[in-house]
């Protein structure tokens, strides 16, 4: 079947790279289908203490809120009519729904070797208030990812990565959750009907 | 033939670390149990208004602790106790802020309440910083398994939640108990806000 060692060695290697390959799927980014998109104007309120924020835990730190500011909008607009980004609540004026995300915490497995998968897992808490400033809505979302957990070269480059898996899951869950909603479908009837 | 036989040798050993690399290792680190899911009314202490039933169940018993958390964490000074909050009413929607929670280290003499007694209690917000052991059980060395009891805490928290008519929630919150010796009175206070309403409803508890 293989005509040296060499031949076969690098067959077989090649045959695991496509397997981890397999393995490691990308993660399904499926948004839900347009008529279930809540036909609300939203504003996410992303000001620069959230974009900031980073979680130290057991000597390491997360920069969650950076990750989080790279596509929570883009996130949301899968799940809404219309979003725009503000810095305060006070500036979403036109906003049917102000979407306030805080994020509650985090925690990472170690693990013994570089090539080990380790498991983060982020906490992020929403709450959706309407025009009168009520709050109508809050839920709390958990994001995870998994990564190698690097070693003395690939370390920041591992985290940075696993730290962008866990948000991206989050904005993920957190739309399927507010497309689930009963309040904010309540809330969308509620806007609707006084059209 | 021994091209062949080197071919058929290296193909073997290529491929048992194709597997090798697949598998999982044997040791996966420490196993925590799931709680066993109880309603409101299996609870030791529940309380209920307007629809709205809350079940209070602390879980003392260190051997309890032990397979739910893989951790003593009465001796890390806190007491995991679960509660479940049932949304029984058939319309109204409840804002549940775990951020409203508070908790208040009794120091009650059981008199009553009395303006003049220097034992009155003081009631702190319990936040998930001020009370959660998710940073407190890691000491100065981690090790690895350190890690796992801690994101397993994390997962079984009770979290902020919407309670849609008919629906429920539940996790734990972690008190805080002195580490030795035994414990005071915990008195514990959930303010659950009605979608809509402005005025929180508030359920107490003395356990």
């Amino acid at each position: 079947m293989f005509k040296s060692p060499v031949t076969a060695l690098t067959s077989s290697l090649l045959l695991a790279t496509v397997l981890l390959g397999v393995c490691i799927t990308a993660r399904s980014q499926t948004a839900p289908p347009a008529d279930q998109k809540l036909n609300l104007i939203a504003a996410v309120v992303i000001d620069p203490e959230f974009c900031a924020t980073k979680i130290k835990k057991n000597h390491e730190t997360f920069e969650v809120g950076k990750a989080a500011c790279d596509v929570f909008k883009a996130a949301l607009e899968q799940g809404f009519s219309s979003v725009t980004s503000v810095a305060t609540d006070k500036d979403g004026v036109e906003a049917q729904a102000i979407l306030m995300p805080k994020f509650v915490d985090v925690s990472a497995t170690k693990t013994m070797g570089a090539f080990s998968t380790r498991e983060l897992t982020v906490l992020l808490e929403w709450t959706v208030k309407d025009k009168s400033g009520r709050t109508v809505w809050i839920e709390t979302v958990q994001g995870s990812g998994k990564n190698h957990m690097g070693n003395g070269f690939t370390y920041k480059k591992d985290l940075k990565e696993i730290i962008q898996y866990a948000v991206q899951d989050l904005a993920h869950k957190s739309v399927i959750a507010m497309d689930a909603s009963p309040e904010l479908r309540k809330l969308e009837q509620r806007i609707a009907s006084t059209r | 033939m021994r091209r062949i036989v080197q071919g058929v040798v290296s193909s073997c050993l290529s491929g048992m670390l194709v597997v090798l690399s697949l598998v999982p290792p044997a040791y996966a680190g420490p196993k925590f149990a799931d709680y066993p899911q109880r309603k409101a009314s299996e609870c030791a202490i529940k309380a209920d208004k307007l629809g709205l039933v809350v079940g209070i169940q602390p879980v003392e018993d260190r051997n309890d602790q032990k397979n739910y958390f893989n951790s003593d964490l009465t001796k890390k000074g806190f007491i995991p106790v679960y509660i479940v909050i049932e949304n029984q009413s058939g319309a109204d929607s409840f804002l549940f802020d775990k951020a409203a929670v508070k908790i208040g280290v009794g120091t009650s003499t059981g008199s009553g309440p009395n303006a003049n007694s220097k034992s009155v209690e003081t009631l702190q917000v319990v936040s998930a910083l001020a009370i959660s052991p998710l940073g407190m059980i890691i000491g100065a060395k981690l090790a690895k398994d350190e890690a796992l009891v801690q994101t397993n805490l994390l997962k079984k928290e009770l979290q902020s939640k919407t309670l849609s008519p008919a629906s429920s929630t539940s996790g734990f919150l972690y008190l805080p108990v002195p580490k030795a010796g035994p414990r005071q009175p915990i008195h514990l206070m959930i303010s659950i806000t009605r979608s809509g309403d402005d005025e929180p409803i508030s359920l107490d508890f003395k356990f």
